[in-house]
């Protein structure tokens, strides 16, 4: 049983706890407002289309028509570059091509990346440079479905970023590496950098990013083409990425 | 040029000016969506960046950032 002055001080109590949990919630409705009062960020999506494609020969080697179930086309203007992303399972090898200035000429694209073998799914930056379009179109007979998206890329030049700072990590509850290099261009055929599977652990690239080194020569506008493959022999040439376990602050 | 095993590939724009600051390339893939570059277990498998030497420029050395997770097969 409570007494009359412990029900006093129980009811003073929760009045002050009433009154922080109000002035919390007028807090954050200014400060809600504040950010909400200023102007309204436009996002302006970059073209984008997808489709699935299913057979060989739809497609007419001259035209620019994307047709359904045979070639997924994208036609947009100033872009540099074209993301393009092969999913589903299928068989049948699928080309990447480029539409030429008269608008109906397909040819193989600049690449890094020009085609892709049979069943391959992936995700790939092709150059858009002296495109009109750009098209996956299948150069053999298919089984099954390979869904295709194409993406144009913003023209506008890369934004300055700090090559050696830390990027924030995602939400992956697996165990986590990383790893900066510095590494010369191989004069020869050889990789960047590799990252070796261990025997029991697949490996899972989650973040890249490449830059390049305040030292290097740079004399001449221009395109370094990159790609990540996956190895089937033991790397050879550039540096093998020793891994270290992220900060656990920065998971 | 097509590239064995291809997963992903980029084009680093380099500037015209002499100056090397500010040419980056960078991309986080999607997670818990199966569409990060993946290799499996075994002596000899991994991931490699290739630089495949198309367009000019760029001499020297750069600075390759990599985030990567492991886990059983």
């Amino acid at each position: 049983m409570k007494t009359a002055a412990e029900v006093k001080q129980e009811r003073k109590r929760n009045h002050v706890i009433k009154a922080a949990l109000l002035a919390a919630l007028l807090f954050a409705a200014a400060a809600n407002a504040q950010v909400f009062s200023g102007i309204t960020p436009t996002f302006i999506p970059a073209p984008i289309i997808s489709g699935a494609i299913t057979t060989n020969s739809l497609c007419a080697a001259t035209g620019s028509v994307m047709v359904a179930n045979g070639c997924v086309v994208l036609q947009s203007p100033g872009t540099s570059t074209a993301q393009i992303t092969v999913s589903g399972t299928y068989t049948g090898a699928q080309a990447f091509q480029c539409l030429a200035a008269d608008g109906s000429t397909w040819n193989p694209a600049a690449g890094p990346v020009q085609s892709i073998a049979s069943g391959v799914t992936g995700s790939w930056s092709v150059s858009y440079a002296g495109c009109t379009g750009i098209r996956v179109v299948p150069t053999a007979a298919m089984t099954g479905t390979a869904n295709v998206s194409i993406e144009s890329s913003a023209t506008a030049p890369a934004p300055a970023m700090d090559p050696f700072a830390r990027p924030i990590s995602g939400n992956s509850n697996r165990a986590t590496y990383h790893t900066t290099l510095s590494i010369t261009v191989p004069t020869a055929a050889a990789s960047l950098a590799a990252i070796e599977s261990d025997g029991t652990n697949k490996t899972r690239l989650r973040y890249i990013k490449v830059c390049l080194g305040t030292g290097a020569l740079q004399t001449t506008a221009g395109a370094r083409n990159l790609v990540v493959f996956r190895t089937t022999a033991a790397s050879s040439g550039g540096a093998l990425a020793a891994s270290r376990p992220r900060r656990p602050s920065a998971q | 040029m097509t590239v064995a095993n291809a997963l992903w590939s980029a084009t680093l724009l380099l500037p015209a000016a002499a100056t090397s600051d500010g040419a980056c390339v960078e991309k986080y893939f999607d997670l818990n969506q199966g569409k990060q570059p993946l290799a499996a277990a075994a002596v000899a498998n991994g991931l490699a960046l290739a630089d495949l030497t198309g367009g000019a420029g760029g001499t020297g050395a750069y600075v390759v950032d990599l985030d990567w997770s492991t886990e059983l097969n």
